[in-house]
């Protein structure tokens, strides 16, 4: 984390220009500029600038964003929720879609069901979210009139964003349910349980179903990294006003307090979801033990 | 022989791969008495785990398939059966132990939970009977304290320990007929012999028929009444025990025999490796499937193919399946432990091999997998 | 005599059998992509954008930059079926908001993603294999280097990281430099170097140490050359299949980057920028943004097939 701080605020700051010099026709004067830089405190040298941000930072201070007059963490806060509201609804998605089609091609193997719903898996993760959207954009938006296309608040603008940001995780996830399912029923404990005589439902939900879904849930954590982390395209295309959005516009409008938080926030969360593996892991495997 | 327990007559099993059809089981016949013990021997890749898969359908299909045959177990026809019958018969009247005690049980189940679920719905257990029986088993097969052990998971045992388990598993619903897979391949030569002991005392005690299948002679000559050798999907000897390793006729026999170091011979003999491999059974040699690599043979063995017969000098139901053992047979009377046979034949053979193109050209079949 | 020439035949053929069939990893691998039908449909794809990408200034009807003031929003030749009367058979693909010719832009586009798919993957393979086989091989500082530097690239976002680096050196020369192309390159090298020298060094690592190195090293080979000819080849594989994806990845990253305006600079034409530009008049010229995202997804999924070709072919056990 501090690598990540140290390394976000070395860019910030080697980057020319700043926002305040951005209107020529305008320009200010030097004096003005100078009472800005103090007011935000870059008028110091740069490695105290970075001492002091890291202080404050432990106190939970991201300092102030330049553009809009208010605190980092006020501004990140009234999206955060946002993206996470957006990131959770992919997730169910995702999952609700990706686990049984991921079961089901693997037990149909090499038949239709398995190649179409490997299609759907290839095209998934292949198209990026934002040309995915544009194309249900056009269809449910324009053509059809059945959705609208930006904004956030009612139910009907979840669903273009959340399918379109849902789609793609949920395609890698059948991709990854359906190689562990066919690698658990590949397995000689397998081949045991039948040779027991139990049903073929009860050998694939007992026997196979808990071991290929072990490498499902750990990646799990790091999907919802991914959605989260991920969402900022899709918010930008729906006008989601999340977390995304924000930096995106940050770094449009070179507001680098803002960029530095929402940097920091989205390692954070990444650091969160690595950790998260590695509990899951020792809960789910009785083979590793948790130390 | 009224009332045998199995009889398998003439079962073909095939794998329907993209290069072609693989004959791993190409004839098999044989029959088994209940409480009786037959021994199948093989090097790997003959059909001689096919052949145990195929009693109890468990032959992955698709790519396998039983094509041809039939197996009667205690006057049914396995192959006619439903697939509920079929279940019905598996762990409960047929159960099998598996080669590799370290993949074959579940991970992430309890050695109590894959235990008792054969015995719940088998013998109608309920969860506390189960559990009861459970302990008894695993007591049976060796396993210290095993009520404290039972709700242990199969990285916490030994691969010895696990393979007790397997046996316990197997032996849960007082089966008729065990399948043995190479039990013991996987695991240390001292543990062998325990678990093969275990085997037999159990299988005694419960008067339990068992097939155990090996690619290891050394391992059948104690445990079983009767053996079968198996090369390429067919049988190509039959004999008791005793007369097999007294009296045998088919050169792949004895090559198999003077391959196993022997700490009681005599003279030093040395030890001989079969030169080659086992033929590609997508498209086996026409005549004898060994041919190519016996070194006895003669034009004959390559034309045509030999019936599995009687052999002149030997007990009545010695069979082998080699031309040069049937009646009137060069090898008939000759001693395979003097002669090695013609030692022109064995360098021809080992040129042969020697001289093999490293690269076959691009659109040549790649190797068929290694059934099983 | 006409026997023995029989027998010696048969002989042959039975020899053959004896001693299983084997054939080297490269031609097996090469036998299973070329049956793989995506995988050759992928190839035959990314064949054909390849050649418009080369020929593009012969082959495109207009400068994809010159403005035809009348002709603006045309649309495609076949809304005609649709019953539109606005449309002109010299635009096949009907033209954008300011007029300029939406094929010739398409023809473009795809050079600009052919060089991105090229050079920043190109510098990530340099650095990549030489620091991973270094790390792997030699160890030490340059190990301990590359794992502070992994830790680090992995804390953030892929893309995030790279929008980070390009859009702070907005504005510099380097920044500039060719409408943005050398920030992108800079940009997609800087995050992706470390993975690819992850995987060579923990597969040097896995093969180093393997008898065949051993010998080698036995002879008297020094390490230049039991890297270059015993390590090397046996690390290829993984290395092709990553490479394989890398590419569409950079595509990929380019055309996010410029579709959210801090990628390459209008007016240079490509696919991120077209859709960028038309998604504000998306409602009246919809094809201007249809049609460069259907380029991205052929090209994409063409590399994905590929990669999946290429990873099955060479790779049969894994199932991803």
């Amino acid at each position: 984390m501090f690598f990540v701080a140290l390394i976000t605020f070395t860019l910030a700051h080697a980057a020319p220009g700043s926002p305040f010099d951005r209107n020529p026709n305008r320009p200010l004067s030097q004096e003005t500029l100078d009472r800005i830089n103090r007011y935000y405190g870059v008028d110091k040298p740069i490695p105290e600038q970075f001492v002091i941000y890291m202080g404050n930072l432990l106190r939970g201070d991201l300092g102030l964003s330049f553009t809009r007059q208010r605190p980092v963490v006020e501004v990140i806060g009234q999206g955060i929720g946002t993206t996470f509201q957006l990131g959770l609804a992919a997730l169910a998605f995702a999952l609700a879609f990706s686990i049984p089609l991921g079961i089901v091609s693997a037990l149909k193997q090499n038949t239709i069901v398995d190649y179409l719903s490997m299609l759907v898996a290839t095209i998934g993760t292949t198209i990026p979210a934002f040309v995915m959207a544009i194309f249900l954009i056009s269809i449910f938006g324009v053509s059809l009139h059945l959705l609208p296309i930006v904004g956030w608040g009612t139910w009907q603008n979840m669903v273009m964003p959340t399918f379109v940001l849902g789609l793609g995780a949920g395609a890698f996830l059948t991709r990854i349910t359906r190689a562990s399912m066919l690698e658990a029923i590949g397995q000689d404990y397998i081949r045991t349980a039948r040779s027991k005589g139990l049903h073929e439902r009860a050998v694939i939900v007992r026997h196979a179903l808990k071991n290929a879904l072990i490498p499902v849930a750990t990646i799990i954590g790091p999907a919802t990294a991914a959605l989260i982390t991920g969402s900022f395209i899709i918010e930008s295309l729906f006008n989601v006003p999340g977390m995304g959005r924000l930096y995106v516009i940050s770094i449009l409008q070179r507001d680098y307090p803002t960029i530095m938080g929402t940097t920091l926030l989205y390692a954070l969360l990444i650091v969160i979801a690595n950790l998260t593996v590695d509990i899951l892991y020792g809960a789910l495997d009785p083979r590793i033990k948790v130390r | 022989m009224a009332g045998q327990l199995l009889e398998v007559h003439d079962l073909h099993t095939q794998f329907f791969t993209r290069d072609g059809v693989v004959h791993a089981v190409d004839g098999v016949s044989f029959e088994l008495a209940a409480g009786e013990t037959l021994g199948i021997v093989g090097e790997s890749g003959c059909g001689k785990s096919v052949t145990a898969l195929s009693l109890m359908r468990l032959i992955p299909q698709p790519p396998g398939k039983i094509v041809q045959g039939s197996i009667i177990f205690d006057g049914a026809d396995v192959l006619k059966m439903d697939d509920d019958e079929v279940r019905g018969i598996r762990g409960n009247n047929i159960a099998m132990i598996f080669q590799d005690p370290m993949t074959s049980l579940n991970p992430v189940l309890t050695i109590s939970r894959q235990i008792t679920e054969a015995l719940e719905l088998h013998l109608k257990m309920d969860k506390a009977e189960a559990r009861k029986r459970t302990v008894e088993l695993l007591d049976l097969v060796g396993i210290p304290s095993a009520k404290k052990r039972m709700d242990d998971y199969p990285h916490q045992f030994s691969g010895g320990m696990r393979q007790r388990v397997m046996i316990a598993m197997a032996l849960s619903c007082n089966p008729k007929l065990i399948l043995a897979d190479e039990p013991t391949t996987a695991l240390d030569v001292t543990i062998q012999a325990q678990i093969l002991e275990l085997l037999k005392g159990l299988a005694k005690e419960f008067r339990t028929a068992f097939i155990l299948i090996t690619h290891d002679l050394g391992v059948v000559a104690g445990m079983t009444q009767r053996i079968h050798v198996m090369y390429a999907g067919k049988i190509v000897e039959k004999a008791d025990t005793g007369e097999l390793f007294a009296n045998p006729k088919m050169p792949y026999t004895w090559g198999l025999l003077r391959s196993i170091p022997r700490l009681d011979e005599r003279r030093k003999s040395k030890l001989l490796p079969i030169e080659g491999l086992p033929p590609d059974l997508i498209a086996p040699p026409p005549g004898c499937r060994f041919e190519p690599r016996c070194q006895y043979r003669r034009d004959i063995c390559r034309e045509k193919e030999p019936a599995l017969e009687h052999i002149p000098n030997a007990k009545p139901d010695h069979e082998a399946r080699c031309w040069g053992t049937q009646q009137g047979g060069w090898l008939v009377d000759i001693d395979w432990r003097k002669e090695v046979g013609d030692t022109r034949i064995i360098e021809e053979i080992k040129q042969e091999v020697a001289q093999l193109p490293p690269e076959p050209k691009a659109g040549d079949v790649p190797p068929p997998p290694t059934a099983l | 005599m006409v026997t023995a020439v029989t027998t010696q035949q048969r002989r042959v053929a039975d020899v053959t059998v004896i001693a299983r069939k084997q054939r080297s990893l490269w031609r097996d691998a090469l036998y299973r992509l070329v049956r793989n039908r995506a995988a050759v449909v992928g190839l035959a794809v990314i064949a054909f954008a390849a050649l418009i990408a080369i020929f593009a200034p012969l082959i495109a009807p207009y400068d994809p930059l010159a403005q035809n003031g009348p002709k603006q929003q045309l649309e495609p030749i076949w809304a005609r079926f649709f019953g539109s009367e606005y449309t002109d058979p010299a635009y096949v693909f009907g033209t954008d908001w300011l007029g300029r010719d939406i094929l010739s832009r398409l023809m473009y586009s795809s050079r600009v993603s052919l060089v991105i798919g090229l050079v920043p993957v190109t510098i990530v393979l340099a650095i990549g294999l030489s620091v991973g086989m270094l790390a792997g091989y030699v160890g030490g500082v340059v190990d301990d280097l590359l794992m502070r530097a992994t830790d680090v690239v992995y804390a953030f976002p892929d893309l995030l990281f790279v929008i980070l680096i390009v859009a702070t050196l907005r504005g510099t020369v380097l920044g500039d430099a060719y409408d943005g192309l050398l920030v992108i390159f800079v940009g997609i090298a800087v995050v992706n170097w470390v993975g690819v020298a992850r995987l060579v060094r923990g597969q040097v690592l896995s093969v180093k140490n393997r008898d065949f190195v051993e010998a080698a090293r036995a002879i008297g080979a020094g390490p230049g050359r039991i890297m270059r000819r015993h390590i090397f080849p046996n690390i290829l594989a993984p290395i092709i299949v990553t490479v394989a994806f890398a590419i569409p990845g950079a595509m990929l990253t380019e055309s996010v980057l410029s579709f959210l305006g801090i990628g390459i600079r209008p007016p240079t034409p490509t696919w991120g920028v077209m859709i960028n530009e038309g998604f504000v008049v998306f409602s009246t010229t919809p094809w201007a943004v249809l049609l460069p995202s259907i380029c991205i997804s052929i090209v994409l999924l063409a590399f994905t097939f590929v990669g999946d070709g290429l990873r099955d072919a060479l790779d049969p056990r894994s199932k991803v």
